[in-house]
């Protein structure tokens, strides 16, 4: 599968460089990102070790979307990430998809992915890795959790997205089905170094619903997701076969003023257990979290940020006592939570080019490490820090 | 201070408020005077807001006469991307910033244009539609839409083009 997309991105960045003559031609539209930034994390190693200040938050994009006719388009984009320890650096195929759209069914839009699709379900996954669409570099953790992140990003699969506009409303309805290739990097950071097999999403199933007024000035909204995963052993493996299943139910909200904007998510997630550390193991939690965020726009170009996220593991041990005693006091208690106060700074230097700045406060390290790592308390303090600077450019 | 403001026509609804608070103390025990004064700060505002009024234009290759809200809300949101005879909508606006888009967002789309311009983030840089060209003048926007089969944009009320008016309609 890799190959096949490799192949296709090839040939798809072949189309881009010799069919476009600038961003826009009859049936071709190419745009593009480039972000560099400065980062640390202070006591904590989610995003810099030995808290060293690092240029490692890169972020450059190319995409391109190419109408083959009125109603269908072939649409991809590669990108290149550094975010320091969040996740591996390299590039990686974003999207790749075919769109069908069918204007008027009984009055909805119908637009149908099949391919690489983008996670649209949540505010902000559509474009996770784009930093202009984005309040902060780090996005809060809660929902957008970084160890997890390029299975939550998007699948292989079919997606579906139905809009109806009319005067008073405007709906949006998705659904989508399919799996995601998880690496050996993915499997260390959710398993730990020991484990030398292969995790296999079976699937990821997704359903949302939005509604808007005419103005879209607000935005409500729901969504739903259902995943199993497998784990394969290896003959001489230190784990055993095992499988897990996560159910994610959350809301979402949005406001727009107009020198001011708010925003919400709110989630509760259910994660079986079954296997893997012994092969009558089972555990289920239910972890419960989510943020607001207020940008207000002093200017049309300065803007300032305010937001608050938490995350509880397991909400039957809130405070994590349950979970330092059952590892023996490897984990400490404050890796059962954590609450992130955050502040930024926008500024649109001109037209395409933005200077972003931001400072987390962070209480707890649920969401900083894998919880299966033996090295998991020298990594983070019960409190610490980050902040990043990042400049960036769009076309 | 006032002064500056209103030579900068630039009297937004935050600084108005900002004003009321200052002076709040007048306005426990408003005379005629004040009434008076606060009355001219809104009007100002609100002459302000006439005064780039807008109207919606289309190339003239473009047979329809009228387009409904919710039309053009869809075009604008990039959710229609082809108009009813098969021939390929181009969508024309200016920098955020300019006072004409500025106009044109608030007052026929009822829209902010940050919020536009975010929309139009995510489509480009997820696969899910065509986003409008963005113009750096109006004099440019006024020849794009005039020269571009398919183009619609907008222009303030009053401006002798080549391109057509069209009336936007409830339903």
């Amino acid at each position: 599968m890799t190959y096949f997309y490799g192949l296709m991105t090839a040939l798809w960045l072949c189309c881009v460089s010799f069919s476009a003559n600038g961003q826009e031609s009859s049936n071709l539209q190419w745009h593009g990102y480039f972000s560099q930034g400065i980062t640390q994390s202070i006591d904590s190693d989610f995003i810099t070790s030995d808290n060293q200040i690092s240029a490692e938050l890169t972020e450059i994009g190319l995409n391109g979307l190419y109408q083959v006719a009125s109603n269908i388009s072939i649409a991809g984009q590669v990108v290149y990430l550094d975010g320091g320890n969040r996740f591996e650096q390299g590039s990686r195929l974003d999207y790749l998809f075919i769109d069908w759209t069918v204007d008027d069914i009984a009055g909805w839009q119908a637009q149908i992915h099949l391919g690489r699709y983008k996670n649209s379900h949540w505010l902000y996954s559509v474009t996770r890795d784009v930093p202009q669409t984005r309040d902060t570099a780090v996005l809060p953790q809660s929902v957008y959790f970084d160890g997890f992140r390029d299975v939550a990003l998007g699948s292989n699969g079919i997606q579906t997205r139905f809009s109806k506009y009319t005067d008073n409303h405007v709906w949006e309805v998705n659904w989508s089905y399919g799996r995601s290739t998880i690496n050996e990097e993915q499997r260390d950071y959710l398993l730990g170094s020991l484990a030398l097999g292969e995790i296999k999403q079976d699937f990821v199933h997704q359903f949302s619903v939005f509604w808007q007024p005419a103005s879209m000035n607000w935005k409500l909204g729901a969504s739903w997701l259902d995943s199993d995963f497998e784990y394969i052993p290896l003959e001489q493996d230190n784990r055993f076969a095992g499988m897990s299943n996560i159910r994610r139910f959350m809301i979402s909200m949005q406001y727009f003023s107009e020198n001011w904007e708010l925003s919400s998510e709110l989630l509760r997630e259910i994660q079986d257990f079954n296997g893997v550390f012994t092969p009558d193991y089972y555990d289920k939690r239910t972890g419960e979290g989510g943020f607001v965020q207020l940008r207000y726009l002093f200017s049309p170009r300065f803007s300032g940020l305010v937001s608050y996220d938490s995350y509880t593991n397991n909400v039957d041990d809130p405070n994590g006592v349950q979970l330092e005693l059952e590892s023996s006091g490897t984990v400490p208690s404050y890796f059962g939570y954590m609450d992130t106060t955050a502040v930024g700074l926008r500024w649109d230097i001109a037209p395409q080019w933005r200077l972003q700045a931001e400072h987390h406060w962070v209480d707890g390290a649920t969401r900083a490490v894998s919880l299966l790592d033996p090295d998991i308390a020298d990594h983070t303090e019960e409190t610490w820090r980050m902040w990043s600077i990042q400049l960036m450019y769009w076309f | 201070m006032i002064k500056n403001l209103l030579k900068q026509g630039d009297v937004t609804l935050k600084t108005t408020f900002a004003l009321l608070w200052k002076w709040r103390k007048y306005l426990r025990f408003p005379s005629p005077k004040h009434i008076a004064f606060i009355v001219l700060v809104l009007s100002t505002w609100s002459l302000n807001a006439q005064a780039d009024q807008t109207v919606v234009v289309i190339n003239p290759s473009v047979a329809k006469p009228t387009l409904t809200q919710v039309e053009l809300r869809q075009i604008f949101t990039g959710h229609l991307q082809y108009w009813e005879d098969g021939n390929k909508i181009h969508v024309f606006v200016l920098e955020d910033n300019d006072p004409l888009h500025k106009a044109f967002c608030r007052e026929t789309l009822k829209m902010f244009p940050y919020q536009l311009s975010r929309l139009w983030n995510q489509l480009t840089y997820s696969g899910q539609g065509v986003t409008p060209t963005r113009v750096s003048s109006k004099e440019e926007l006024i020849e794009r839409l005039e020269k571009t089969p398919g183009a619609i944009g907008y222009m303030p009320s009053g401006v002798v083009s080549k391109a057509r008016m069209v009336k936007v309609v409830s339903q």
